[in-house]
């Protein structure tokens, strides 16, 4: 399709540095041939091969004289695949062109960098330089912004050294007159499979994290973003594996070894590709969110929407799934998979019903803090409030501080210190997810979640020796589901060294009892030790109210990969 | 035996995501092991909560069938779960792709073999879907066959784009006018 561009006919009148240069018969032959190039549907006509070669229009004679000053301009675009939204699968037959926003763009001759610029919000660019020059004009999948909002983003290639991605246009000669070069990603789908380079995918993640930041923006127009990488590749497979090969398991979100947040994306074709599902992104981007602007305790692992959990694990994946509806604006969570990226499979962040609700259930947090949040009223929501409200609790003094692990009880208990937040609007949600307590530690809970030894949730213990009993069990799977774990809480009135002993008190023999002791979420004790049925620790605490994740390591590990894991285990614990 | 190695790991995970957004100080009692260096935690995406192992022959031939046995635990208390194995380029499996359908509420292993045959020598790869209650979890296992080279494990998946500089340039669509 050939479009009309206005800065195809200079107006010497707008740009009296040109007119030195410029003489008047030069500017009649650029006009005439960008005007019969335009009208005749020649020159530049759309040049979508999968290589960058390019069509270069006829070029008015320079006259053999000096170079003059031209412009080069373009829009940077890439490719988006969207799932569909009967089956999740990728559609590649509903592929559309996006800008490529805020990228920073260089112009090059060779490999050297005569200028750069960044895209703007619709993706285009523009240099000025020299006609007669060699170049070619390069974007990197990156968005660095020192001024305003600061971020720091960028995609790279975890199979080469952390690369960062670019999209590159041939090297052609600048006639004398203004060129547009429009540079677009592909997708590189051939109609069965990936024939050509997947250029569009690092964009596509680019432009959905940024979109995900521009939300955020919104609610806090202070807001900085702290240096984010997502980590993306053809060879990224489900395998457990190392990072450089591609073994990244899932897509994730984790820490690298220098601290530096990660988002972790599938890239595997026939497999598993997570670059064009917005979802799957935005949730991962959830978690950059709660462990960089707020506080995540939570332990990580396999999970899954109907599974009863640790309740650390399922507030971060319900609040996941929540901010991916909030923030696209569709609670459909879709994710494409298998042969040709042809099928998916989804869930509506709206429903009230998936699974055993309660604290332990992410889907039960997904409702509520989408119910909270949409302007649609379903069963027991008749609450609207937006994001606001949300954000300001997660990034409150109260939820990072707080003495009890992050869980749906203490995001509650901080929301409802937020304005405008009545605890008779939020109630009702609540107990609909047969959740019974806003208390920060769940005191009061009344739902087990089918195991009465869970109640109440920290259980609560003296520092004067005497011994609590609770139990490890392995009922609904292991290492981070409901039951593997027992909360304790105790209060530490002046500062001292404390001993720790915790002592299987039944189930089979060769215990491997471990715990953590917690202060506002760091770790200050940790006992895991390989002794049989017996651990003890010691540690000098400050004042201040502790919480312990005391456990079997016999129920963290795969029972399907060790004899003597996945058990009913009871211990004492107690403090001295 | 448990090893503590696997502890290490374990924990480290546990540590990690409890001070994602601080540096804490973590007061080790024992082992003395125990550090913050692995930080290896991560939030695995939303999907079916199905694990697989793999269980593969010590070496593998060309032009032979191979076993390969896949054992899945899943947490759920009811319904089916349905995993079907699918080999990738240049793998084949014995009679074609393998599906089985796997009762949930049954407190017995979810096992399935499979016999796969590659014709000449290098990295192929296995996949397996596994869906239970409308979630899905995919999972690919390396298969090294015959004697297995670098180069062999580098074209097993194609570059995509050329690496230059320590930049992965991708190519572009372009339309110049």
């Amino acid at each position: 399709m050939e479009r009309f561009h206005p800065s195809l006919f200079w107006d010497p009148l707008k740009d009296t540095a040109r007119m030195k240069t410029f003489s008047s018969l030069r500017f009649l032959l650029t006009a005439c041939s960008a005007l019969a190039l335009t009208a005749c549907g020649g020159g530049g006509g759309n040049n979508t091969t999968s290589t960058p070669t390019a069509v270069t229009p006829p070029s008015p004679p320079t006259g053999g004289g000096a170079p003059v000053s031209v412009t080069l301009s373009g829009t940077l675009t890439y490719d988006r695949v969207p799932n569909s939204a009967a089956t999740g699968s990728l559609n590649f037959n509903a592929t559309t062109q996006s800008p490529i926003r805020f990228a920073p763009v260089d112009l090059l001759s060779g490999n050297t960098v005569l200028d750069s610029t960044v895209s703007d919000e619709n993706g285009n660019y523009a240099f000025t330089l020299d006609s007669g020059q060699t170049v070619s004009v390069r974007t990197r999948s990156e968005i660095t912004r020192t001024t305003g909002n600061v971020i720091d983003l960028q995609i790279v290639d975890n199979t080469s050294g952390n690369a960062v991605y670019a999209l590159q246009g041939a090297a052609s000669e600048m006639p004398a007159s203004d060129q547009i070069r429009d540079l677009n990603a592909g997708s590189g789908w051939g109609g069965s499979s990936y024939t050509g380079t997947r250029s569009a995918a690092p964009f596509a993640l680019l432009d959905t994290v940024y979109g995900a930041m521009e939300t955020l923006i919104a609610v806090d127009p202070e807001i900085n973003f702290p240096r984010l990488d997502v980590l993306w590749s053809v060879r990224n497979r489900p395998e457990e594996g190392t990072l450089a090969d591609g073994g990244i398991l899932s897509s994730s979100f984790t820490l690298s070894s220098n601290g530096t947040p990660n988002i972790r994306i599938l890239g595997s074709e026939d497999v598993n590709t997570d670059e064009f599902d917005v979802h799957v992104i935005v949730h991962e981007f959830g978690h950059y969110f709660e462990n960089t602007f707020s506080r995540s305790d939570s332990i990580g692992g396999s999970h899954s929407i109907g599974n009863r959990l640790d309740a650390r694990l399922a507030f971060g994946e319900g609040w996941g799934n929540a901010l991916s509806g909030i923030i696209l604006e569709d609670p459909v969570y879709r994710d494409s998979f298998g042969d040709e990226q042809s099928r998916g499979f989804g869930f509506s962040v709206e429903r009230n019903d998936i699974g055993a609700e309660g604290w332990f259930s992410e889907s039960s947090v997904q409702s509520i803090l989408y119910d909270i949040f949409d302007s649609v009223d379903d069963g027991a929501d008749s609450v609207s409030l937006g994001l606001r409200p949300i954000y300001d609790a997660f990034v409150s003094e109260d939820y990072q501080n707080s003495e009890a692990f992050t869980s749906i009880f203490n995001f509650i208990n901080a929301l409802e210190s937020q304005a405008d937040v009545s605890l008779e609007d939020i109630t009702p949600l609540l107990t609909a997810q047969n959740i019974n307590s806003s208390d920060a530690f769940g005191a009061g809970e009344t739902n087990d979640g089918s195991l009465p030894d869970q109640l109440p949730i920290y259980l609560p213990i003296t520092t004067n020796g005497t011994a609590v009993n609770f139990c490890s069990v392995d009922r609904f799977g292991f290492f981070n589901k409901h039951g593997n774990r027992r909360y304790l809480r105790f209060d530490v009135a002046t500062a001292r060294t404390f001993n720790f002993t915790m002592t299987r008190t039944s189930g089979p023999t060769n215990g491997d009892p471990d715990f953590t002791v917690y202060l506002r979420g760091r770790p200050v004790l940790n006992a895991i030790s390989g002794v049989s049925d017996r651990e003890t620790a010691s540690v000098t605490l400050q004042a201040g109210t502790y919480v312990v994740d005391a456990r079997d390591f016999r129920n963290e590990i795969d029972p399907e990969d060790f004899d003597n894991a996945g058990v009913e285990a009871c211990y004492d614990f107690s403090v001295q | 035996m448990i090893s503590l190695v696997l502890k290490f790991v374990t924990f480290s995970g546990l540590c990690l995501s409890a001070c994602a957004a601080q540096t804490p100080t973590l007061a080790v009692e024992k082992p003395a092991a125990v550090t913050k260096s692995v930080v290896e935690h991560a939030t695995i995406s939303p999907g079916a909560s199905v694990s697989l192992t793999p269980s593969l022959e010590e070496s593998m031939s060309v032009n032979t069938y191979n076993r390969v046995d896949l054992k899945f635990n899943e947490f759920y208390t009811d319904g089916l779960m349905n995993v079907r194995v699918v080999p990738g380029k240049g793998l084949s499996i014995f009679g074609g792709n393998a599906e089985r359908d796997f009762d949930m509420s049954s407190t017995s292993l979810h096992e399935l073999s499979v016999d796969v045959l590659a014709e000449t020598d290098g990295l192929y790869f296995l996949n397996v879907f596994a869906e239970s209650k409308g979630q899905v979890r995919t999972f690919s296992i390396s298969l090294n066959i015959g004697t297995v080279t670098e180069e062999m494990r580098k074209s097993a998946v194609p570059e995509n784009g050329e690496l230059r500089d320590g930049i992965r340039v991708l190519e572009a669509e372009e339309t110049i006018r």
